[in-house]
């Protein structure tokens, strides 16, 4: 019995001291990882598909091959900062950072969108980026560049500019030319044009199982193409101040009966799509015009250099149509680099290193081959080389338009639109009846965002 | 602990012991989110955060046009599905079980391959098939002069179209449970019934149906349960529209959580889901199982 006893005392003496040494060394080596926490730090880097290779054009060019580039000249120089990089799809992307967000595992540093980046600004979510930038780094760049990232609500900047794209219209000239329509495009000095105008030309195309022109109205991106249209009437969004959701306006309903007249004439691809879809079908060429921007045009170019698509497909660009006498508008798509808060001090500092280093003008003039126009005015001239796309897009951009990217609610504003778009093309609602209950749903949505915050 | 010592313990011990793993994953992953569920419904919450509302979600739900558009749809959906699943399931297990084994082995790997190819596939080759101006069922329609349908474009036909896929990609599951229960019936019930003088159909509805009651709950209740939660062909084919003509509330459930960040008011509407679900599924237990029985 006592041996038993002296026996089971000796095994837990035994176990314990292996468990014990095994957590000295633990907590040793645990020690040796603090101080390399203090010295090294690991950030999270997720950016969205921008363009595949990178320059753009090569030929077995993949779409994280620019980022890994950047990414490993940043590192390089920074030996200290490591970087996890995560490429996130477009289509359910904007909801993985909304999860993570949620469950605290949301990025250091992501590349995105000024209207979703805001609406994590919104939430408390990222980093302002005032106090990180001088005044002549502020001043370095273009006219708008900088406020781009500014939120209306607090007036404080949540990301640091990356580069633009203004939407305009992407034109198969080829197909035109094929028409004899060549003298329906616009040929002045920013290819503007009316209402009429554009509608004489769709209705020249139309034909042989081509359409004129095709509308994004399946998704949220309903607001980017669509909204330029209402605009072109002299609608908007918002207010001036922000305050209200006008496009209920005269003007509003006058672009709504316009979009519906070309559905109705069948000028345009008859169902509702996605620009991702438009893209494939102008791609085939069976769309003479989309809502496009520079990197629609890279996108073809590059096909038609890798032999993807056969020739013959010229590409030409036209402003979205205006009243006589009035100014074209368009609707800019900027992109930031947002920095999300993690509580940690050397983090969110190696993360504000990295976010400056994307917005820096040595990297501004390598974006040109996303369809960006850098913000960074020392870098514009190189970026834009000689794309016709990206010059187009920097000549246009002082008449870019906000939709309403800076308030409070813009997610859901934009979410109430497109369901309202097809309840005109499909008749159950009238324009006015359609803008009315998108302003009437759009102002709850602003509300309700407003009392979470 | 007199518990512990007992008789009845020791004689279901094992009995716990043995299911205890999928226990504990079946509290981890649907017990504890659903209570979490219920919690976060009566807040405001946008995933930093938290605010005490009490009912207001659900009373916004109430108040909620779009809302009860979905529900709507989610019931249409239901309608369509699971009455069609049934029948189709049934007629061609019948006609597979007259098959040599051969014959029978080739259809039901047929049926069933749906079930494991990706439904992100099998909604790509939808989207093409139902294109309104390049199409395969306008191109068919074309051929006997029918003019182009606007299959997920028009609130008319968009539940019909989306449900017919789900239908087809459903149909495996059924299938086999069918084929093997009506596999299993004994011939001793048939026997005496031709002694009786049956004809085929009462046969059918006397003897066969009758005896496939259990397997008949199991796919009734499993597919209700599918069709109340239809939202992958939504999400990829139609977005919820045409103006929400195709919203299911799981659908709304998921942009309200994941693209708005509503998380409170998506808990809601799934909690909403959930008691619908289980009453359904409730009801269906008291009317079926007093039949259930050899």
């Amino acid at each position: 019995m006592l041996k038993k006893l002296i026996g089971m005392v000796l095994a837990v003496v035994l176990i314990t001291s292996i468990f014990a040494g095994c957590g000295a060394q633990k907590e040793g080596a645990q020690k040796e990882g603090s101080d390399n926490v203090q010295k090294e730090v690991t950030l999270n880097y997720w950016a969205y598909w921008l363009w595949s290779g990178i320059k753009g054009d090569e030929k077995d060019g993949q779409p994280e091959d620019w980022h890994k580039y950047v990414l490993n000249k940043f590192t390089e120089s920074n030996p200290k900062i490591k970087v996890n990089f995560e490429m996130i799809p477009w289509a359910g992307g904007p909801e993985k950072v909304n999860v993570a967000i949620a469950s605290k595992t949301q990025p250091d540093v992501l590349i995105d969108s000024e209207n979703r980046v805001k609406g994590y600004a919104a939430r408390g979510a990222t980093l302002a980026v005032d106090e990180f930038f001088t005044k002549e780094e502020i001043d370095g760049y273009i006219d708008k560049g900088w406020d781009s990232g500014k939120y209306a609500v607090d007036g404080k900047h949540y990301f640091v500019p990356f580069g633009f794209a203004d939407t305009y219209l992407v034109i198969n000239k080829t197909i035109f030319d094929e028409a004899g329509a060549t003298n329906l495009l616009p040929n002045n000095e920013l290819n503007t044009w009316t209402f009429d105008e554009f509608k004489t030309a769709l209705k020249a195309v139309s034909k042989n199982g081509i359409y004129g022109f095709g509308l994004t109205a399946k998704n949220e991106q309903g607001d980017s193409n669509n909204f330029s249209f209402l605009f072109g009437f002299g609608a908007r969004t918002f207010s001036p101040d922000l305050s209200k959701i006008v496009l209920n306006s005269p003007e509003g309903v006058k672009g709504m009966e316009f979009l519906l007249s070309l559905v109705e004439e069948k000028l345009t691809a008859p169902n509702p799509e996605t620009q991702a879809d438009l893209n494939e079908l102008f791609t085939q060429k069976k769309l003479a015009i989309i809502g496009g921007a520079p990197s629609t045009e890279d996108t073809i170019n590059a096909d038609l250099k890798n032999g993807k698509i056969q020739g013959p497909f010229e590409l030409a660009r036209a402003m979205y149509p205006n009243l006589p006498g009035k100014d074209p508008v368009g609707f800019s798509n900027n992109v930031g680099v947002a920095v999300f808060k993690s509580g940690d001090a050397d983090r969110e500092a190696a993360a504000v290193k990295l976010a400056k280093y994307f917005g820096s003008a040595e990297i501004e003039k390598t974006i040109a081959a996303g369809g960006f126009v850098p913000f960074v005015k020392s870098a514009v001239k190189d970026a834009i080389g000689g794309s016709a796309g990206l010059k187009y897009a920097a000549d246009t951009y002082k008449f870019m338009v906000d939709p309403g990217f800076g308030k409070l609610g813009y997610a859901e504003v934009r979410a109430a639109f497109y369901p309202e778009l097809q309840a005109v093309f499909i008749k159950t609602k009238t324009p006015q009846q359609a803008l009315d209950d998108f302003v009437k749903i759009a102002t709850e949505k602003v509300a309700k965002a407003a009392e979470k915050k | 602990m007199d518990f512990i010592k007992s008789k009845r313990f020791k004689n279901q011990f094992w009995g716990y012991f043995f299911i205890l793993p999928g226990l504990i994953f079946f509290i981890i992953f649907v017990v504890v989110p659903l209570i979490s569920s219920l919690f976060l419904s009566l807040y405001s919450y946008n995933s930093l955060q938290y605010k005490w509302i009490g009912f207001k979600n659900y009373i916004d739900l109430i108040n909620d046009v779009i809302f009860h558009k979905a529900l709507i749809n989610t019931f249409v959906f239901v309608l369509w599905i699971v009455p069609l699943t049934m029948v189709f399931s049934l007629l061609i297990s019948i006609l597979i079980l007259r098959k040599t084994e051969k014959l029978q082995s080739f259809f039901k790997a047929s049926f069933y391959l749906s079930v494991v190819v990706s439904v992100v596939s099998i909604s790509l080759v939808w989207n093409w098939i139902y294109n309104p101006a390049y199409g395969f069922a306008n191109y068919l329609l074309s051929l006997i002069g029918i003019d182009p349908v606007n299959w997920l474009g028009n609130p008319k036909y968009v539940i019909a179209s989306i449900s017919l896929i789900v239908i087809i990609y459903s149909l495996g599951q059924p299938i086999i449970l069918y084929t093997a229960s009506l596999g299993a019936l004994p011939d001793t019930y048939f026997e005496a019934a031709e002694i009786d003088g049956a004809n085929e159909w009462q046969k059918f509805f006397k003897v066969t149906f009758p005896l496939l009651v259990p397997t008949t709950l199991y796919i009734f209740i499993t597919t209700i349960v599918g069709a109340f939660q239809t939202f992958v062909l939504v999400h990829l084919l139609t977005g919820g529209g045409p103006n929400y003509a195709s919203t299911t509330v799981l659908y709304l459930m998921y942009k309200t959580a994941f693209s708005y960040t509503d998380f409170g008011l998506a808990s809601a509407m799934g909690i909403v889901l959930f008691v619908i679900v289980a009453g359904f599924s409730a009801i269906q237990f008291k009317l079926f199982s007093s039949s259930v029985e050899y």
